[in-house]
């Protein structure tokens, strides 16, 4: 397709050009269609072109002749678009039903084990005072509010309980280092558990950096905890949103990445690959500053950028007035900011988006980077579990946010509770099936489907039921949105541009931060 | 009637009163689509004669436009729920499939006993508010019955 066909006649259509689903009618009469003729698939008008694809995850975009014909089953074996057909599955006849079996299990792995990743709520006590955050945030002074090593041991029992080859266990909070006692104890809880277990461990910490000092430094260096952090672009915009009384929150932060950043390189790692995990909330002051965000990124020496939207969660409804902005801004911001990084890579800095890299690694490298957001059945309670500090254990970190405004829906049990009743009780099921796509009006017929997935705690939360719908989704509407953005950008990208997206679908695996496995 | 009627629309005790066919929708999807609205207002359900009635109070202040408004969300709600029920109807077998492997490879490979009895167990729809489990209950309970 050349650049003259996706002109529209705005300047924002250019910058976010929008698909619609075809009405077949207008493109061949039904009394020539031949179902038979191909596998069942779903279809999208993008400019000239239109998408299709299969439940496999298989795409193309075809002239609207070659769709006509498609769709009318005239395509012979030995011409081009028989050929590709054929080779992408589309053909139903030339289906090889165990190969695309095998296919189908190696990319629905995650159906075959439990939760991996595990969010453990140390506290709620916060030295910082964040605009969106969550409405459960005490101050320092509320150690009541902390996980009891009690209550971490018994977490940590379930955790071992899965059926997952993979467990992470991620740190949070409030401030998760205000309860440094307990977090330490669970991580030498757990190394001393898998000795037995022999799964694949490993640990993230979700802090603000201001309470790490080089004693905690070291020690999470030593036990090989992956760091994460909230940086939410240049010094005035983190600040103002990111309020720390005791301090500058931005010059910490990025002092204490320089410096274990660093120390990565001491040990030997490779500190393109080993770097502490920063990322952005977006808000409306973030809006018309996409360019300083992603220079900041840069700046810091980070390889990704991951543009999260403001979720519905916490705080929201308070701050909503200076906080809040629509879904069509937020998909404005995320256009510009990765046009942005598609032109900083062009000359030559490597940084990449991570929702285009989650969905171009499905896309073009048929993966399946079992993130939680976009897959289907969605992560609720299968693919993970969140942990409060008085043992509540909830379908997710999101789950917990929804309870912490007061609503307990998402509380699957406690601690107290054995791994099997909490996977086989009635809200985890309720919450798998609401959480299909195969179970969704839209979605069956989308074209995004094999990619795509649901989270339930955001359909309960802005749409008042586990399944929401699809149709006025907002969810939907920015994950519709940026598959319509990447594949308008796969359309007219160049050679140059396809080894940039080849590369940001590139899975390296963190292997440092895997505790090593006992020998058997 | 397609649609909900407004039977009664009042902003000063903000409550609204709808009434619909009883034969349009079934009652999973009106008791699904009433659930919705639990968090904004009460909900009672009730029958007068070929029609159910839905009467909504407001759990807090709604004006006269509010009220309209949610009577058209309930529309929709109602709608989607029925297409909802369809799709899963239609899809039953790899809904089913998706669903039992899931929870399967999560717990371990076997399924607790009253897992697959579930639809033997004299719930209603109360022991289900989601109105989302109702087919599959009623899959288990074919399977059983057979
Ligand atoms: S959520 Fe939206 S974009 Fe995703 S599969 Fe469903 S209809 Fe398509």
């Amino acid at each position: 397709m050349t650049a003259t066909t996706l002109q529209t006649k705005s300047q924002k259509h250019d910058l976010l050009p929008k698909g619609k689903q075809v009405d077949l009618t207008t493109i061949s009469s039904p009394g020539r269609w031949k179902p038979e003729f191909a596998v069942p698939f779903n279809q999208r008008q993008l400019g000239k072109k239109i998408l299709i694809s299969n439940d496999m995850g298989d795409w193309d975009l075809l002239t609207q002749d070659e769709f006509r014909d498609f769709i009318e089953g005239k395509p012979q074996p030995g011409e081009a678009l028989y050929e590709k057909l054929k080779a992408r599955n589309f053909i139903a006849k030339e289906i090889n039903v165990a190969a695309q079996a095998e296919r189908w299990r190696r990319k629905k792995q995650y159906l075959f084990y439990g939760p991996t990743l595990h969010a453990f709520v140390l506290t709620h006590r916060c030295n910082h005072g964040c605009q969106y955050c969550h409405s459960s945030i005490v101050g320092m002074d509320r150690t009541d509010t902390d996980m009891s090593i009690e209550t971490a041991e018994r977490a940590v029992d379930l955790v071992f309980q899965t059926t997952s080859p993979g467990i992470t266990i991620e740190f949070q909070g409030g401030e998760p280092t205000a309860n440094w006692e307990v977090l330490q104890h669970i991580v030498e809880y757990a190394r001393q558990k898998n000795a037995l277990a022999n799964k694949a461990l490993s640990f993230a910490l979700v802090t603000n950096l201001s309470l790490m000092d080089d004693e905690k430094m070291e020690y999470l260096l030593d036990r090989k905890v992956q760091i994460c952090t909230s940086l939410d672009g240049p010094e005035d915009l983190h600040n103002k949103i990111r309020i720390f009384k005791d301090g500058n929150s931005h010059a910490n932060l990025l002092h204490w990445m320089k410096k274990i950043n660093a120390r990565y390189g001491e040990l030997g790692l490779d500190t393109n690959l080993y770097r502490v995990e920063a990322l952005p909330t977006i808000t409306k002051p973030s809006l018309h500053r996409w360019k300083e965000i992603v220079d900041t990124y840069v700046e810091a020496g980070c390889k990704a950028v991951f543009l999260r939207k403001l979720d519905p969660f916490g705080f929201a409804a308070r701050t909503a007035k200076t906080l809040g902005y629509s879904m069509d801004e937020f998909l404005e911001f995320y256009a510009h900011a990765v046009d942005y990084i598609i032109e900083l890579n062009r000359n030559g800095t490597q940084v990449m988006e991570r929702h285009a890299s989650i969905m171009l690694n499905k896309i073009l490298a048929d993966q399946e980077p079992n993130y939680l957001d976009l897959r289907t059945p969605g992560g609720a309670c299968i693919g993970q579990l969140g942990y409060a500090p008085d043992g509540g254990v909830y379908s997710s970190d999101e789950g917990r946010f929804v309870a912490a405004m007061g609503d307990e829906m998402f509380k699957i049990g406690t601690v107290d509770d054995t791994y099997h009743q909490l996977m086989t009780n009635a809200q985890t099921r309720a919450m798998v099936m609401s959480g299909l796509n195969d179970a969704q009006p839209d979605c069956v017929s989308c074209v995004y489907k094999p990619w795509c997935g649901q989270q339930v705690e955001y359909n309960y939360k802005t749409q008042g039921s586990l399944h929401g719908h699809m149709r006025d989704s907002v969810w939907c509407k920015k994950h519709k949105s940026i598959f319509d953005y990447l594949m308008y950008k796969l359309e007219n990208a160049d050679e140059k541009d396809m080894a940039m997206f080849r590369r940001w679908t590139t899975n390296r695996q963190l292997e440092h931060f895997l505790q090593e496995r006992a020998p058997l | 009637m397609g649609h909900p009627h407004i039977e009664k629309l009042d902003p000063k005790t903000h409550t609204m009163t709808l009434s619909l066919d009883i034969g349009l929708y079934p009652a999973d999807v009106l008791y699904a689509a009433a659930y919705v609205f639990l968090d904004r207002a009460y909900v009672l359900l009730d029958r007068a004669g070929p029609r159910f009635e839905v009467h909504l109070r407001g759990k807090g202040e709604l004006t006269e436009a509010q009220l309209t408004a949610m009577s058209g969300e309930f529309e929709n709600e109602l709608l989607a729920q029925a297409l909802r029920r369809k799709v899963i109807k239609a899809n039953q077998k790899i809904i089913e499939d998706i669903t039992s492997q899931a929870i399967a490879g999560a717990a371990g490979g076997t399924l607790p006993t009253d897992f697959l009895a579930a639809g033997d167990d004299g719930m209603d729809f109360l022991d289900d508010p989601l109105g989302i489990a109702v087919p599959w209950e009623d899959k288990f309970k074919k399977k059983k019955d057979a």
